[in-house]
């Protein structure tokens, strides 16, 4: 454990914690576009930078030290906050994240010429980062300097994707688009079609590719994923009834499971029972 | 062509690191004169990289074409000695020649003009480089002389 | 017959979530998913053999029972007692 202080109150903080954590822990307002908590800090947008020290850091990717002194709301902070924003709203005057962070800073306006031609990608790579930890890294950066964009390979449909959305859900600036009807949907001009629930034959909610992608990064059987909610918890109703009308020893063997230890043999729905369940 | 057994050859080469693509996609190149679709595939595969990734190096560096290229490489200097000494007299010189702006190529593959920013050679400006050979002192008379169609 | 998550020992979702995002709470023994970790991949919805984690529709939000961290309302509320927590 180590002390730090933010704002002239001290905190408690935990060794490979970043500054950011620590603050978004304590309810300390620091905001950020590029940070998401399952991924890796990227420190790409310089949206959540403080003072240290008389210095300006990203707290993000800045890792908690003994006796830091961390400002939050100096007029320095502030000041680079608002050419962060002036920059980022040039560059999407369009999107509504972009300006209503702005608004919280008193910019309404960019100060730069507004670039007009372009979509709301502010390059936070978000999308990329969610893509390639899923495993299955379809989209990345694009060339470089102004022209970087996030694309797919050779600006084709993505061999790679399954069609799970990650990327467009947690888009900062909800840029990446998609449509989505009952039978499919379409993402990086890319059409996919939605799983038939293996008995009710109605459509789930994953793409065919997520069915066959997930089971293999989870290991689990491809049954699991290709069978819709209400099919599911009507096998489990099903099943829980029986249980009450005939707790009967054949059933425990139906289900897989002798008390306490999953079978080899475990069937589609075989779970291992909670411990509380296991003990009654 | 067989792509599979050429970048096999290639990969070979160079140690299983993280790092090594870069070497890697240069042979290709060197190999090809540009990287094709399929070859970038197949480095994908080969590497078992996604093929994202791959692309995103190729297209970030200046130095790897995915356009088919001419026989000649005419590399023209665009950095801040050439630019100020007439680079861009040279790049119209080159096209009313060769009918081709930079990063084209010439119907006949002969020949594709490419930019660059800076070649190291600021003294010399300003700088074309032909087939690796630097012309320095470039004037649009010279540049005649030296591209014939 | 209302079905709410099992809370499974060697849970499907669990195993599902590339991004840590389901842990169990050891004070509960609940499996608590972390939203902010979420990125809404439907990897654990579909895992789950039992259909007990669902996509809300309005909010675009991925929810499981908790087990409200120690404390279900459903048994709390039950006027009948039915549901009871033990």
């Amino acid at each position: 454990m180590v002390t730090i202080t933010i704002d002239g109150i001290e905190y408690e903080a935990r060794e490979g914690q970043t500054v950011l954590d620590v603050a978004k822990e304590n309810n300390i307002p620091i905001p950020s576009l590029c940070h998401h908590e399952a991924l890796k800090p990227w420190g790409a947008c310089r949206m959540c930078v403080v003072e240290l020290n008389g210095k300006i850091m990203a707290s993000c990717t800045l890792p908690v030290a003994k006796d830091q002194n961390i400002k939050t709301k100096s007029e320095l902070v502030k000041t680079v906050r608002k050419v962060v924003l002036n920059l980022l709203l040039a560059r999407c005057p369009h999107s509504k994240t972009i300006q209503q962070l702005a608004r919280l800073y008193g910019i309404t306006k960019t100060t730069l010429k507004a670039d007009e031609g372009r979509d709301n990608c502010i390059l936070c790579n978000v999308c990329t980062r969610v893509c390639a930890q899923l495993g299955s890294s379809a989209i990345a950066t694009v060339k470089r300097g102004s022209e970087k964009e996030i694309g797919t390979p050779f600006g084709e449909k993505p061999p790679d994707c399954i069609g799970c959305l990650s990327c467009a859900r947690n888009c900062p600036t909800e840029t990446i688009k998609f449509e989505e009807t009952d039978a499919g949907r379409i993402i990086w001009n890319k059409s996919f079609e939605m799983a038939e629930c293996s008995i009710c034959k109605a459509k789930t909610v994953l793409t065919k590719e997520q069915v066959v992608f997930f089971a293999k990064k989870s290991g689990l059987p491809e049954e699991y994923f290709a069978k819709c909610d209400e099919c599911a918890r009507k096998e489990t109703a099903e099943t829980f009834a029986q249980l009450v009308i005939n707790p009967g020893a054949h059933i425990m063997k139906a289900w897989g499971f002798t008390f306490g230890k999953l079978e080899a043999k475990a069937i589609t729905a075989s779970p291992v029972l909670p411990q509380k369940f296991e003990r009654s | 062509m067989d792509h599979a057994n050429t970048i096999k050859d290639i990969i070979a080469k160079y140690p299983v690191q993280r790092g090594v693509i870069i070497q890697i996609l240069q042979d290709v190149h060197g190999r090809y004169n540009y990287l094709p679709k399929e070859a970038l595939d197949e480095v994908a595969k080969q590497l078992s990289l996604p093929v994202a990734k791959v692309y995103s190096i190729a297209t970030f560096y200046k130095a790897f074409s995915l356009k088919e290229r001419g026989k000649i490489i005419i590399k023209v200097c665009k950095g801040t000695a050439c630019h100020i000494r007439g680079a861009e007299l040279i790049c119209n010189e080159l096209e009313n020649i060769l009918g081709v702006k930079a990063g084209g190529t010439t119907p006949d593959m002969k020949y594709t003009v490419e930019e660059v920013n800076c070649v190291g050679t600021c003294a010399m400006a300003p700088v074309i480089v032909i087939d690796d050979k630097y012309h320095g002192s470039m004037k649009p008379e010279k540049v005649r002389k030296l591209v014939t169609k | 017959m209302p079905i709410t998550c099992l809370q499974c020992e060697d849970a499907a979702c669990v195993k599902a979530c590339q991004y840590n995002a389901l842990t169990r709470n050891e004070k509960t023994g609940a499996i608590e998913l972390n939203e902010k970790k979420c990125v809404k991949c439907s990897a654990c919805l579909g895992a789950c053999p039992f259909g007990n984690v669902l996509l809300e529709n309005n909010s675009g939000r991925f929810v499981k029972c908790d087990l409200c961290l120690g404390e279900p309302m459903c048994a709390k509320f039950c006027p009948s007692k039915t549901l009871e927590y033990k």
